[in-house]
Formats: C-alpha cells, structure tokens, sequence
C-alpha cells in the first residue's frame, strides 16, 4: 500500500471536499485516486502531481501530492 | 546588476506588425479552404420549434449544414458551469445565438445557405433586466431560476458598527455593458491533417483549456486535437472562453476540408461576450476622524442566459468592494443575475472597475462630507503589510500601495488642483483621484504552470509556452526575463508560438498572470538548463563540476582560466549533447503561490498578491453641453519590479484610455434584450481626439519575492481606477456627484441641471 495526499480545487473542492489523504494499492494511478473520492471526470480536468502536470493514468508514487481540479481562468 | 530587464527592448513582433505583416488567424486562406457561416437567432427569447438545414446542404458549393444533433459529445461549454449550447435546442436565449452551422466553398455560398437554413420560432417574452429577473413571477431562464450565483461575505458586527458610526453614506451606484471591440472580430481555420490531428488556429487566450472544451463537445481525446492562439488582434478577455472553437471542429471534421470562420463586427456585436452590468447598493460608515468602520454592499450583475466567467466576476467584485482600505465590520451579498441579453463574461479587470467605481465613490464622498482631504482619508485606511486583512488572512507585502498614494499626493497635477481653470467660464476644470487594487492569478483556485527552453547548437534558446500574445507584450517581457537568467543577448532568444502541440500548459492569458506564471516556469526550465548543461560542460572540459561557473553563455573551468581549451559555450555543449542523443530541451513549472481555502461564501477569494495603483486625472467639463474631456493623467502603479519600461507603459496608457471610454462614452445597449450598439457607427470608442493630453506613469519601486526577477502584472491594473478618478474629477468640477456610467455628455448634462 502506498499513501499519498489529493487536495481538490474549484467545483471538486465544493462538492467532494479539499483535502484527502488516501491509502492505495502499490500500482494505483491518478485515476484511481480520483475514483476513490468519487470523481470520475476524465476530459475536462487538470491532474498535477508533485507540482508537475500529470495525467490520469500517471502512477502514483507513495508520498505523492496530486491536485486535482477542472480548468481555471478569471481575471 | 540588471541587464535585460528594467529595459525597453522593442516588442518582437513590432515590426511585422506596424508593417502589416504579421499574419492574424483570421487572415489565413489556404488554397481550397471552405468559408462557414453561422445561422444566428434573431429573437432575445424563443421556443425553437424547427430547424431544418437540408435545403441549404443541397445548395452549389456547399459541404456542411449542421445543427444541434450533429454535436457527438456535450452541448454546452463554459469554463466554470458547462451550460451554454454549442448550438441550440429547443430554446433561445439571446439574439445571436448559434443554432445552425454551414460551410461552402464561397464566403457567399455560406452566407446564401445560412439564409436558406429554416429554423421556426416561437418568440417568448425575454428578461430585459436585472429588475425584470429577479421580480416575482419572472419567466425562469434556467430551472433553478434566474440567480445563477449568489454569494454572501461578513466580517463583525455590522449593526452595531453603523449604528457606533458618526456618519454613514448611502449610495447607489450602475455600470454599463462594456464591449471589448478588439481590432480582430472572433475568428479562425480549422484542419484535419494527414495524421488524423484536429488542428484550430483561433484567436483565443487558452489553448490547452479550448482544447478541453473541444475535447468534450467532440467526445475525441484531447491528444488528437491542437490548438494555436497567436497572434491574436486584441482580446481584453472577450477571447477567454469559447467563441468559434468548437464550431470550427464540428465543421473541419465533417468536410475533412480547411474551414475559415469570422464573426463579422456586427456578429461579434451580438453574439460576442462583454462586461458585465453591475447595480451597487453601499452604505458606507466612518468614525469622526475619518476611520471606516462598516460598509455593507448589495451587489447585482447581469450575466446574460449563460454564467461563462460569471461567477469568477462576482467574486472579483465581492472582493474589491471593500478596496484596498481595512473595514473592520461588513457584508456583502452579491447575486449573479440570468437575463436574456447575451453573455457577459471576462473583461480586463474582470469586476474589480465596477465595485471600484463604487467604493470609491464612496470614500470621495465621505471626505468632501467630513471635510477632509480625499487622499489623507484613504491613507488612515489603508491595508497594511503583513496585517491580517477584511478576509482573515495575512496580507502580503503592501508598501507598494502605500508608495501609490504619496507619488500621487506629492504629484504636480495634485498639488496643483485649485490652480486649474479655464479661460471659459463655462469650462470647468476639476482634479480626481482614485486608489486601485486588483489581485493577480485566480487567489485560491490551483494555478500550475509548465513552461520549456530548448538550447539551439546553432547559437539561440527557444522558449515554450502557451499564453497567447494578443499584444499585451508578454512574448518579449518573458524572452528578457530568460535572458537575464542566462545572460544571453535578448536578440539570441526565439519564442515559439502559443501551441499546444508544442508549448507546455502554462494556462490562460488572463488575471495579469502571464508574464509572472509564465516567467517563473520558463526561470525554472533556465534552471534545470544551467544544472544539466554544467555537469555535461565539467566533463567536456574534464574539469570538476565544482571548478565550472557559468557567465554570459560559457562554462569556464576557473581553476584553470588560463587555458584557452577551459571554456566552452552552452551552444557547444548543446552540440555535444545532441550528438549523443540528449535532448537540448528543459521543462520549468511553477506554483502559483495562494491562500490554503477560500472564505465562506467566496469561489477564490483572497488573492496572496495584488497590483495597486493610484490614479489623478484632470477634466475639462462643458456645462453647456455637458462634455467631459479628460485632459491629464498622473499614473503610478506597483506592478513589482518593471520587465520592460516602454511596453509596460504602453499598458498603461491602454488600459486608462480603454477606462476612460469607459468612463464617458462606451455602453453597448439593449432594448428589451435586443443589441442596438453592433458595430464601431453606433458604438462609441475614445478616437485620438478623446485621449488626453499627457499621461505621466511612473512605476512605483517595489520588488515581489515571488516574482520572476521580482516583476507582478500590469495587464488589468490601469483600467480599474479610471471611472472613479473621473467621477470624482467631474465633482471637483462642478460640484455634480454622477453614480452611473457612462458619464455621457446627456447624463451630465442633466445633473448640471438638476444642480441648477
């Protein structure tokens, strides 16, 4: 088992919370993390994973930090 | 000791561009593309009962007609709630609406088939108003009903708090729709190449999130799809969400051929975005020495049908109603209101103009009331430095705004504001001043940059990243920051364009954010650059790493600084990588510094850094007819540490000029929901004849620790105070208060009177 931090930003943080700390299998991806907190979107998000763009299927490491959130904009 | 930065290096693209030739997105014709035209509703608010576009597709030339059925994925975009339909069903909700796509191998071959498409209405009553929405009985313009947002923030005791006050104003204040009337209408080519790649040249300021949008609406992998966004002729936000992206891919997939799509000016007229209306309800207490002690604010804005940046602008909005001033005691309750007059989204400043004008309004009318000087007032308010601020949260480093109000206080203009007056007796002169905060990024939502610099054997760096150039100057402020880094002439540094099928995700062109997002990852890429470089110029050298220092494009080994064979160039080491395989190419990312969570009631609010800026400026009133000129502008912003003085400058003097038409002219009107204000014959914009006479900007001298080379933003700051200082100039004037914009010589006009 690996254990890693997701914190969720924008409508995610809203419905499914900020900050998750998860334990997972050893060959969990982002995906798989994403799943365990209920979020299954796969094309209109953003994953970053210890501060570098990642992608769903990107493994996860443990200790990793993944932020998770729909893409952003504003002014 | 600075020596790319602090400098003027000229815009890279300067040239071609003043010679006319740079070609735009919309300029590109490649042989046998096919011209789209899209079929528009022309009724604010309508059942669509019929759309039938197959006598159009039978039409010469013509090689798609396509509706709301042929969308494969979702029928909707926006970037914070997916509810606007890529193409219409069932409803209408403004005039200009898509419902309908064609494309022909004829501009007039697709014009003639988007008259020929039928599509039956049954027109219905439209939502004119904010008023109109939110009265009882309102038709519903989304099940849930026509509050799209609503959002309330409180600090304190407010009750108690006015009721201690020795004085308290209230006030109401309106802002007008604002069209961005970009040189360049929406627009751009949409291919399928050899590969099977969706390729979308369009004027936009996000590629990889237009991708996404795309992605989704096209139910294709986002992988199989490119987007490139530069140049761009204008944007101010009118580009951040979709415009013809979709569209375009609908159509360059169903024909297999190029398509060109351009909104014509009366299109982006109607169907373009704009800046959100807002009415403002403020009562604002102070103590006898002029403390504030409680504002309390009721915010209404109008977004149109569809929410696109809505939300994000109220929050911008809830924000700055306090302005820069610590109000110990507040609430504030904003609601986003659905109407049926088009979609009001991003605009340079994003709500901070619309709550500016009023809170600052405010604070001048409180100082003439008290008696006191209008910048001694602001200055006894003002936030401070590493004090917890109205929203809970540790400020960061104000000193800048602090520097604002005394350049400003100890400016000529200022200092000589009684002097002015006019040979006219019916001319008045009067001197305004304004205080301006607006925050940079998108303060509590996750912003992650990714940026590369690729080092070229042949004696150059290419740098990678996505945020468009729409002629803000970001390309040549972020070459000069590489520069400096790698102390390279700025001349040896090559940006490659806003692509994302080459450039990394360094995010969206918006929130004054470029050049210090985008700046801090390609510093990085710099940094991961030099580290890897090094190790491969000690072995090159057979030298110890430790002996190795970098200066000005060479490794030299120093302890051997005699041997002419001890040194060698990162291009040479580029060479030598290169010939075993290596790539030349680093990537740098970059954390957006921001607050843990957001405020209760807040989507991103606080901001960690804020632009701040001070605004005077002198007007010259006709009270005969009630004209305003604004004559002169003394300027000076805290944007951290300036990259490149002119094209900086260059922003200011955009983004004041853009304010002031703004402030006395532009208003892109609806009558019961329909556009009337289209094109440049009936909507006014500032002529060379409008600008003032001088604006004198003088960068305040500050330094953001976590900017790259110290530097913020200076993309929004300038518009946001315009208004307010010119209400306020026009009150100096002739004693008259004007709470609504624009202050149009008609409005004027009938204040002087009611004075009278």
């Amino acid at each position: 088992m690996i254990g890693i931090i997701l914190e969720l930003g924008g409508p995610f943080r809203e419905k499914h919370g900020q900050w998750h700390t998860l334990r997972l299998e050893e060959d969990a991806t982002i995906r798989d993390a994403l799943a365990r907190v209920g979020i299954k979107e796969e094309l209109y998000i953003v994953v970053v994973k210890n501060s570098k763009r990642a992608e769903l299927s990107d493994r996860l490491n443990d200790g990793d930090v993944v932020v998770a959130f729909p893409p952003v904009g504003g002014g | 000791m600075a020596e790319w930065t602090l400098r003027s290096v000229p815009r890279f693209d300067g040239e071609s561009k003043a010679a006319g030739e740079l070609e735009f997105l919309s300029d590109l014709f490649p042989d046998g593309c096919l011209y789209a035209s899209t079929v528009r509703s022309p009724h604010p608010r309508a059942r669509v009962l019929r759309v039938d576009v197959s006598k159009a597709a039978m039409l010469p030339g013509v090689r798609a007609a396509l509706t709301a059925k042929d969308v494969p994925g979702l029928n909707a975009y926006g970037v914070f709630v997916q509810e606007a339909p890529v193409l219409a069903e069932g409803m209408v909700n403004y005039v200009g609406q898509p419902v309908a796509l064609v494309a022909a191998s004829t501009e007039e071959g697709a014009e003639r088939a988007a008259q020929e498409a039928i599509v039956s209405y049954e027109p219905l009553k439209p939502v004119s108003s904010i008023e109109e929405a939110l009265a009882a009985g309102a038709p519903k313009l989304h099940p849930s009903g026509n509050v799209a947002r609503h959002g309330v923030l409180r600090r304190g005791d407010l009750g108690k708090a006015m009721k201690s006050c020795f004085f308290s104003l209230k006030a109401t204040y309106r802002t007008q729709k604002q069209k961005h009337m970009f040189i360049e209408p929406e627009g751009g080519l949409g291919y399928v190449d050899e590969k099977g790649v969706l390729n979308l040249f369009v004027g936009g300021q996000s590629p990889y999130r237009d991708r996404l949008q795309v992605a989704r609406s096209l139910n294709m992998p986002k992988e199989k799809i490119r987007v490139v966004s530069y140049p761009v002729g204008g944007a101010f936000g009118g580009k951040d969400d979709i415009t013809v992206q979709i569209h375009l891919a609908l159509l360059a997939l169903k024909t297999k051929k190029p398509v060109r799509l351009v909104w014509t000016r009366e299109e982006s007229g109607e169907a373009g975005y704009m800046r959100h209306e807002f009415l403002m309800k403020l009562e604002t207490g102070v103590d006898k020495g002029g403390h504030l002690l409680a504002n309390k604010a009721v915010l209404l804005a109008d977004t149109g049908p569809y929410q696109s940046f809505g939300p994000a602008v109220l929050d911008v909005a809830m924000e700055n109603i306090n302005g820069p001033y610590l109000i110990p005691n507040y609430f504030v309750d904003a609601t986003l209101v659905r109407t049926n007059n088009g979609i009001s989204a991003a605009f340079r400043g994003f709500g901070a103009p619309q709550a500016n004008f009023a809170i600052e309004g405010q604070i001048n009318a409180i100082a003439e009331e008290l008696g006191m000087d209008r910048l001694e007032l602001r200055r006894i308010n003002l936030w401070r430095s590493h004090e917890e601020g109205n929203f809970g949260k540790k400020l960061g480093d104000c000193d800048g705004l602090r520097q604002c109000l005394e350049r400003a206080s100890a400016s000529e203009l200022w200092r000589t504001r009684r002097k002015h007056v006019t040979a006219k007796p019916w001319r008045k002169r009067g001197v305004g001043v304004a205080l301006a905060v607006k925050g940079l990024g998108f303060g509590t939502l996750p912003d992650y940059a990714t940026a590369a610099a690729e080092v070229d054997p042949d004696g150059f760096v290419v740098i990678y990243f996505s945020n468009p150039d729409y002629g803000q100057g970001l390309v040549t402020a972020n070459a000069q920051l590489v520069a400096e880094k790698l102390q390279l002439p700025s001349k040896a540094i090559h940006v490659s364009d806003a692509d994302s099928g080459s450039a990394p995700d360094t995010g969206s062109s918006s929130a004054s954010r470029s050049t210090y997002t985008a700046g801090n990852a390609l510093l990085d890429a710099c940094e991961q650059m030099l580290m890897v470089t090094r190790v491969e110029a000690a072995a090159a050298l057979k030298a110890p790493l430790e002996s190795i220092v970098y200066t000005r494009g060479s490794f030299t080994a120093s302890s051997s600084a005699s041997d002419a064979q001890a040194s060698i160039s990162i291009f040479e080491v580029a060479r030598l990588m290169r010939s075993r395989g290596l790539s030349t190419k680093f990537e740098g990312t970059f954390a957006v510094p921001r607050h843990d969570s957001p405020v209760s009631g807040s989507l991103e609010i606080p901001h960690l850094i804020y632009d701040f800026a001070a605004l005077v400026g002198e007007v010259e009133v006709d009270e005969l007819t009630g004209f305003v000129r604004a004559t002169r502008f003394a300027f000076f912003p805290d944007v951290g540490r300036v990259v490149n003085p002119v094209l900086a400058s260059a922003q200011c003097d955009g983004g004041i000029i853009q304010g002031l038409g703004y402030a006395l002219m532009e208003e892109h009107i609806y009558e019961k929901s329909i556009p009337k204000t289209k094109n440049f014959t009936t909507y006014l914009v500032p002529s060379p004849t409008d600008s003032p006479d001088e604006i004198y900007t003088e960068f305040v001298r500050t330094f953001q620790e976590t900017g790259p080379f110290g530097a913020k933003g200076v993309g929004e700051i300038p518009i946001v105070p315009v208004a307010s200082c010119l209400a306020d100039a026009i009150r100096d004037a002739t004693g008259v208060t004007l709470r609504e914009l624009p202050m149009k010589p008609e409005r004027v006009l009938s204040a002087l009177r009611r004075r009278a």
